[in-house]
Formats: C-alpha cells, structure tokens, sequence
C-alpha cells in the first residue's frame, strides 16, 4: 500500500489560487476574513483531542489538530500529516513519511520525534489506545521517518490511525510528554490554532497564517486541502434548541447545529438561511443484557421480531431518517443488508410465539434508558409499548446519561438499554462489542471471535468486507443487539456562508463568508 | 452592631460543614461516574478504573471526603475534572456574569414589583387591584423559560430589537452587555416581581389599617406623604424579606434562563457540572451559593433596622 501526494493532486488548489490572486471578485471565489460563530449542542467536556469520544471535543479538535492520516468523503484513508506511508509485505511493519515543513500553533516544525511522543501518550491515556494494543515497536527512524511494528497483521491498524474519534492528534512533544488525561496544551498542526477556551462561552480559534492546504480540496471528508477562510471561528455551546433557532434566524451565528425538525419548515422559509440535512449522522441502537434473562436466544427473537421501525423513527425524530438493516450506513462502503430479513419484521404474532417458546411468563423487563438525548427517550417508550403489546412486562428506568451509564455497569441492574452508534469509519471499531473480553453486555460467542480474528488478519478490503457481512449476519441471527433506524439531523447556516458540505460531523474549513 | 455581626458571619461555619457534607453525599450517591463521563460510551472497564484511581474515585467516600475537606479548610476547593482548572477560579469567573443578570433582574423586579403592590393595596377591590393581582398571579405561573422564549421570539426573531443571547462584561461593553441582558432580566425579574407586588400588597393593606395611619389621614397629611413615607415604610419588613429571599435565589444560578439565554453564569455551569458529574465543582457551586445565601441573609436582618428603628442588634 502506497500513496503519494504528487504535484498534479496540487494542481487545482494552486489554479485556485492564482484565479483568486487574478479575480477575487469573482461570484463564488473564496474570500478571506470575518469571525464565524457556530452554535454547537454541547460544552466540550476537554479539549485535550487523545482525553474522549465525547462529540464537541472532536467537532472543534479536528480543526485544530490533524493524524498521520485521515478519512476522505469516500471514507477512504488519505494522507495527513504523513506524506505518504508504506506497508510491509508480511503487513507488520508501517513506514510513516512526514511532511516536510509541517510546523505546529507553537511555530516549531514537527518532527518524528513529536509523532513518537504522542503516540505513546496516546497509548497510555486514551480510551481508544486498546486499538494500538498491537503496537510492538515505535521507532524514530529519521526526523521526518516514524516506523510502527505490529505483533501481527492488523487491517484495522491504518484505521486506528486515522479515526477522528478520539483523535490520535500529532501535538508537539512539550504539549504532551509524561501529561496526564485532558491535561495537554492545545497545540496543534490544523488550520485553526487555539485561542481561547471560556467554558460554556465560546471556544475561539484563530486562522492559522503557517498553514498550508495539502492535498486535493476536493478529497472531502476530514483530508486533503483544509483551507482556513474566516479569521476566528467561535464554537458556542447553546444546549437548548429553541435558542440555537432563534440565534441562527437573528444572524447572532452563522451556523447552527442539531436543528429541531418541528422548526424545519419555518427555517426553510427564511431566504437569509440554507437549511441543510445531515443524514445518516448516528443509529440508536438497543442492547441487550446477555448475562440476565435476556441469556435466552428466543427471548431475543421475541423482542427482535415485535419492533417496527418505521413506528420508533416516526416518534423517535418526527420521521427523520431511514429504516436500514446495515450496520455501517449506505453510504459507506462497508454497507451491507446481510441478516436484514431478520430486521425490522413487525410480526407481533412470531413474537408471542417466541415468548412462549421461551417460558416467558410476565418477568419484568427493566429497560434502562436517558433523558439527555430525546430521541432515545422517545424511542424507549415506543418499543416499551410494542413489547407490551406482545405481553412482556417492561418498565422503563430512566435517567439522565451519566446515570444510565452508571446503572449500566451494574449487570443485575437492567436487562435492555439504549445509547447510539456514531458513524464508524472502519468496522472493526465495532469489534469490542462482541468480543467477550471488551463487551459491556456480557455477550458472548465464540463463532463470532473466530469471526473477528479472521478479520483483524485479514488485510484486502474483498476479504475483510465479506467477513463483516457475515459479522453482520451472525449479529442478526444470534439477535447480538438491535439497530433501530438512521438518524438524520438538520444543521443551518447563513445564505452568505458559501462552502458547506454537510458530512458526518460540523467541518468549518474551506468555508468562507460571502462579501 | 459589630458583635452582632460578627457572631452572625461566625455562624456561617457550621451551616457550611452542614452544606459541604450534605452536597458530598448528595453528589457521590447520586448514580453516575465522572470517568465513564469523560471516556464516553465505548470505553472499557479498565480504562475507566484507570482513570477513577488517577481521579481519586477509587477510594473510600469518608476517605474522598477527609481529603476534600482538608483541602477546603485550607481555602482550596479542587480542581474540576472536566475543566481541568481549580474550582475557585471557575466560580471567580462566573460570578460576575451571575451578579449582574441577578441585579438588573432585581431592580427590574423592584421598579415593577413595588408600585404595583402599592397601587393595588391603595386601590383595594377595583379594576386596578385586579389587573395586577391577575398579572401577578400569571407571573407566578408562566414558567421563566417560557417567557424567555416568548421574548425571545416577539423582540429577537420578529421585530429585531434585541439580542436573543449571549454575554458581554458592562464593564467591557456598557450598552452592548445591556442590551443583552434586558431579555433575560425580564424572564427571571418578572417572578420575582409578581411575589414582591403580592407581599408589598397585603403588608400595605394591614398597615392602610392601622390607627396612626387613619390618625395621619384625620391630621390632614396629603395622600402621598402618608402611603409612602408612613405606610409603606412600615410595611417594608415582609417585603424585604421577599426581596432578600429573591436576591438569594437570583445570585445562586438562574438555572433555566441562562441555558434559554445562553447565559454563562454560575446556574449552566452548576448543571453542566451535575451533568458530567464534576464533584468537586458542584461541592464548591454549593458551597458559594449557600455563603451568598447566608451573606444576603445577614444583609436583610440588618437592613430591618434601617426601616424599624426599634429593632436592636444586641
């Protein structure tokens, strides 16, 4: 595997420049300058990019930060911060080539030696260092060659290095050696550098004059060129949608996230406003507790065949969104319907069977469940009274989400729970909840180990995705947990900001406000 | 006077030992991990025991709280998990932001809550006593996020008077800051306004009974100088009472308007920190708001005395 990022990919983005040095008048051309103030749903609970999955850390860390390497639109792997990497022929052994000239917020140029450093804290700190579990040897080969030796093949490896969830940032040595979680100086190599951090105020960045785009702008996702127009991007956190609507229609931001769909047709109306939807961005999902009653495969398919998804997504999200069996959305390339027959099946009368086939005799079912995020509440109570039509006896325990986490842990506590799968950019960031070591349903199933230890040592995408498919399939058979529906959000933004692309997540590069 | 005061602000120390043990409880018993919190839904076990032992969590509760009283008798209050900064640095910064939406909210509720209650004592069983009985019955009622929003929508979105949100210093940005602080003062003050309008109305009625008021009357003093100077100073005790009470509850986070508002003051930050289940941040919030309630307290019993000079402070 090998890519390189020659100077025909940069060719566009300096024809782009010398139009824009020739016409900048010209409709549509990017203009420099202005503050940007987006109203995000929540306060990042840290800044520090390696401390947590939590959305708002990523939503501003990935302006701020960049990886080895990244995912594109396609969510393909392009190069970030390396120029290019090489595999060897065993697959063990990762050969990293930086970029020369990359240089951090701080001003010094990065070295391998920073890429080693934050690695390693990563490795120690992060919640997703379990990823690099694999990592025998990390070597600093020259100043600009980083070398990575793994235990065994893994073809979830580049993928680990690349995912912007919970992102294994390059941030310079001093920032992070020997620090503790959420404890790193917010320096980064991105086209925004930190400013500011007023909890619950803002977050202010300011446009990095040292950065250089690389890459083709028209790579998309969070790789290739990132231009940074605006001079200061302040993040918001503005919790309550009414005031997100209310901000976004006064123009006090000029982008809003997490719009609620009752205020869609109105937004829509409003010519001083693009209204954009951005789907799928997460699915619900409901687990079950394989260690209680739920131990019963016909219990499962009980609950398995009594749900009709159409009915949660139309109270769950007014309708927004779309009933799918895969685990990975359509628009990946991961997708597949493999075990979909058994998806949303709507068979009250399979499911009284079921029951019955099961000995199920009016136990109670505690359904743990959250308040924090409305759509799972609501989804909660829809599939609460779809069971109870069938006969199960289910009450639901409701807290907010730190709670419902807590209660979660205790196993004699809930029997199903709910929380949401955010878009994955490789599969295997799925693998630890059907591995029995990992899980935090207690599931359990050798087949499926055996599934997945294929996959990891499987290193051409044909092979891993059939193995996926199966994971898939067996995940509906052996009713591992449920999917719900694909959730679509809608995000706002003022007419004049030109650029928008709405893709997994809040992206205010290459964006730019119209004169 | 002093020694009164003195052995009032003395007084403080148990309430606090109360408030500090009771919110340490309250904030540990409730279910919740600030490390599950911090690694999100997909960590596993170990990383979350890791981070507990680095956190302190790991240890006993009496042994979690030894170590946080020791550290607050020395006048430190922690450090917040989240923020990752200490917690009296926290509170420094939002407590301005908080005292100035709580004063404005208060004057607001002052020069409506006061008149009105005059108005409708003085007018007892007319229209006017009516009206505003009915309008004070409705600011009792209407929740404050509701008219934050109502406001919003009428002089934000439609007419474009006045900014839905946000936050600005006065003493940054004077008119700016004002501007933005009119809505929110509305919603929270218009409670507050409706209760003193109440108290003011049935402490001025009692006194509008009294012999020396009549007595006053029968002398010939004009209508003014007898509402004003003689009745309403005498019925100022209920009254002050009802705005000290108010203060207190403004000065301790108004939870709901500053999230309506986007308001950065000490109520978002105490949720958000209840949220993400921050203790050493929700102790130490609890513990500044119930020194603010115990200070206002101390104020308004000393403020008996200027209206009722009888009143000694021995």
């Amino acid at each position: 595997m090998r890519r390189k990022l020659g100077l025909f990919a940069m060719a566009p983005a300096a024809l782009a420049a010398i139009l824009l040095t020739i016409s900048p008048a010209v409709a549509g051309a990017p203009v420099q300058g202005g503050t940007l103030r987006a109203a995000l749903t929540a306060s990042a609970p840290t800044l520090d990019p390696h401390s947590g999955t939590h959305l708002a850390i990523r939503e501003i860390g990935l302006h701020v930060f960049e990886n080895l390497l990244a995912f594109d639109a396609k969510f393909q792997i392009v190069p970030q911060l390396a120029e290019r990497w090489e595999a060897s022929a065993d697959g063990k052994v990762y050969t990293f080539t930086l970029r020369n000239g990359v240089k951090f917020h701080n001003g010094r140029e990065m070295t391998a030696e920073d890429v080693r450093v934050s690695v390693e804290r990563f490795r120690a700190v992060a919640p997703r260092r379990n990823e690099l579990d694999g990592l025998a040897k990390l070597e600093v080969v020259s100043p600009s060659v980083v070398r990575m030796t793994l235990n065994k093949p893994d073809a979830s490896f580049l993928a680990a290095i690349a995912n912007p969830i919970c992102q294994l940032a390059i941030l310079p040595k001093e920032a992070v050696e020997g620090r503790p979680i959420n404890k790193a100086d917010i320096i980064g190599t991105g086209p925004y550098k930190f400013v500011e951090w007023i909890p619950d105020r803002w977050v202010r960045l300011a446009r990095f004059a040292d950065y250089k785009p690389e890459g083709k702008a028209e790579a998309g996702g969070f790789g290739g060129a990132r231009s940074a127009y605006a001079d200061e991007i302040r993040f918001v956190p503005v919790p309550e949608p009414g005031a997100r609507v209310a901000g976004l229609q006064t123009g006090e931001y000029e982008f809003a996230d997490f719009l609620p769909s009752a205020s869609i047709p109105q937004l829509t109306g409003d010519r001083s406003l693009r209204i954009v939807r951005l789907g799928p961005q997460n699915y619900p999902t409901v687990y079950f507790n394989h260690t209680g009653k739920f131990k019963s495969l016909k219990l499962r398919q009980a609950v398995q065949a009594a749900l009709n998804m159409d009915e949660i997504m139309q109270v769950a999200n007014d309708g927004d969104g779309r009933v799918d069996p895969g685990l990975y959305f359509k628009e990946q390339v991961w997708h597949t319907t493999a075990g979909g027959k058994l998806y949303n099946q709507k068979n009250p009368a399979k499911a009284k069977q079921l029951l019955k086939e099961a000995g199920y005799n009016g136990e109670p079912v505690v359904f743990v469940t959250n308040t924090s995020y409305d759509y799972m509440y609501k989804a909660a109570q829809v599939i609460q009274e779809q069971l109870k039509k069938v006969g199960m006896n289910v009450t639901l325990g409701v807290y907010d989400w730190p709670g419902s986490l807590a209660v979660r842990k205790d196993m004699t506590k809930w029997d199903l729970f709910t929380s949401s799968h955010s878009t994955r950019f490789d599969p295997s960031a799925n693998d630890f909840y059907f591995r029995e070591k990992t899980t935090f349903f207690g599931y359990k199933n050798p087949k499926m180990e055996v599934l997945l230890d294929k996959a990891s040592a499987a290193t051409k995408f044909e092979e891993r995705y059939k193995i996926y498919e199966e994971v898939q399939k067996l995940t509906y058979e052996d009713v591992a947990l449920l999917k719900l529906y694909d959730h679509y959000t809608w995000q706002g933004h003022s007419a004049k900001l030109q650029g928008y692309t709405p893709w997994v997540q809040v992206r205010l590069w290459n964006l730019w406000r119209e004169k | 006077m002093t020694v009164y005061v003195f052995r009032r602000l003395l007084g403080i120390f148990p309430v606090l030992i109360l408030v500090a043990l009771g919110s340490f409880l309250l904030v540990h018993l409730v279910p919740g991990d600030p490390a599950m919190v911090m690694l999100g839904n997909d960590a596993t076990p170990q990383q979350i025991q890791a981070l507990k032992t680095q956190m302190g969590l790991d240890r006993s509760l009496p042994e979690q709280f030894a170590l946080w009283g020791r550290q607050v008798l020395r006048g430190n209050l922690g450090e917040s998990f989240f923020l990752g900064r200490p917690v009296t640095q926290s509170l420094i910064e939002r407590l301005p932001a908080t005292l100035q939406l709580a004063l404005l909210s208060l004057v607001f509720s002052l020069l409506i809550g006061i008149p009105a209650g005059i108005l409708a004592a003085v007018r007892q069983n007319t229209k006017w006593d009516q009206l505003i009985m009915i309008t004070a019955m409705g600011g009792i009622s209407i929740p404050s996020f509701w008219l934050g929003l109502f406001l919003i929508l009428v002089f934000s979105v439609q007419l474009g008077w006045l900014p839905s949100g946000g936050y600005a210093p006065l003493w940054d940005d004077f008119w700016g800051g004002l501007r933005i602080l009119v809505l929110p003062s509305i919603s929270l003050g218009f409670m507050q306004a409706a209760l003193i309008a109440r108290m003011t109305r049935s402490s001025m009625l009692e006194v509008l009974r009294q012999d020396y008021v009549r007595t006053a009357k029968a002398k010939g003093l004009d209508w003014w100088r007898v509402t004003l100077k003689h009745a309403l100073k005498n019925a100022m005790i209920p009254v002050i009472t009802t705005i000290g009470t108010a203060f207190g509850v403004l000065l301790g986070g108004a939870v709901i308007v500053e999230i309506v508002f986007t308001y950065p003051g000490l109520g978002r930050l105490v949720v958000l920190a209840v949220q993400r289940r921050d203790y050493p941040l929700v102790q130490g919030a609890l513990l500044l708001a119930s020194v603010i309630y115990v200070l206002v307290n101390l104020a308004v019993d000393l403020l008996y005395g200027v209206f009722d000079p009888r009143i000694k402070y021995e």
